[in-house]
């Protein structure tokens, strides 16, 4: 915990340091921009890849990694609750104040989620949006509202929420078939 | 404008822009808007474009408002209507395209015929 606390007082320190770097990580951190734009990389997968099941399986666990992770993230912020750095430690906040559980980071999670699932569809689309996720993850920590330890709990929960989801499809057959062929025969799939 | 309409919106033209490239990238004429491809890449970039920044531009959004579930539902909800939005728009504007080969299915059925000339062809073809 004190390597947690040390990390994050190290990367906070560069916050209001370079004008430029600020503005590009508050915006990065922000709850909307990079959930959406990930979302978008999966829906373009969808459309852009007519007739590879193994791709819309990839986005079918996302959406399926989506529910089940946030369920999840509930569930240990029942049962954990972690305060927030700022609540702490002497940290420059450059984002509102949120009060939930800060372990897990719940938007790096879902980054993950989002990223792993292009990952599975789409490998080098899937780079791009694992390092997305990461900068996103980042971020986070640089703005001042989570430690570095609640975004690699994040970021693992997302990942093997996602992959997860996905090794699990084949053993929920004839289920993601169907669902495939269905959306085959309303020429959406 | 309450946030939670202002993130629907976002999501929704965004998806429209997203489609519209995914369709040019996947050949599905059938879902295009313009029957140029360079139109359609240029079209999907300026919807993005605009969905981002007139969400983002005119003020802080380092707010809280729209918490991590209900901003998925919301995307799924803005995804969909696009979707709907693009079916329905695409197979007027390109209702002289096809009819398409026979026997296809799916998706791929749309890079030579729109969704509702598909959906009709399937139609007759189950019922006859």
């Amino acid at each position: 915990m004190g390597a947690d606390r040390a990390l994050l007082l190290y990367i906070n320190g560069w916050a209001g340091q370079i004008g430029p770097l600020d503005w590009v990580l508050k915006a990065v951190a922000n709850d909307y921009l990079v959930p959406v734009v990930l979302s978008l990389f999966l829906l373009w997968l969808w459309f852009a890849r007519p007739g590879k099941e193994g791709t819309q399986l990839a986005v079918l666990a996302g959406a399926g990694a989506l529910g089940l992770g946030n369920g999840l993230i509930k569930l240990m912020n029942l049962i954990y609750y972690r305060p927030r750095p700022f609540t702490e430690l002497p940290v420059r906040l450059l984002l509102y104040r949120p009060h939930d559980s800060s372990f897990p980071s719940n938007g790096t999670a879902v980054a993950f989620m989002l990223a792993t699932a292009i990952y599975l569809g789409n490998r080098k689309a899937g780079v791009v949006a694992l390092a997305i996720a990461s900068l996103y993850g980042f971020s986070r920590v640089y703005v001042g509202i989570h430690y570095p330890l609640d975004v690699l709990g994040g970021a693992a929960i997302g990942i093997l929420t996602s992959y997860g989801v996905y090794r699990l499809l084949p053993r929920l057959e004839p289920l993601p078939s169907r669902l495939v062929r269905l959306g085959r025969s309303l020429y959406l799939a | 404008m309450p946030l939670t309409f202002e993130y629907w919106l976002l999501t929704f033209l965004a998806s429209l822009g997203v489609i519209q490239a995914a369709a040019v990238e996947g050949g599905l004429r059938g879902l295009w808007f313009f029957p140029n491809p360079l139109t359609g890449r240029v079209c999907a970039i300026l919807l993005v474009l605009i969905a981002f920044s007139r969400f983002f531009l005119p003020m802080n959004r380092n707010v809280r408002g729209v918490e991590g579930f209900q901003q998925s539902y919301l995307f799924l909800a803005g995804a969909l209507s696009a979707l709907a939005v693009t079916l329905a728009l695409s197979s007027w504007l390109r209702r002289g395209l096809g009819p398409g080969k026979e026997g296809e299915r799916g998706l791929a059925a749309l890079k030579d015929r729109t969704y509702f000339r598909a959906l009709w062809e399937g139609r007759q073809k189950d019922g006859g």
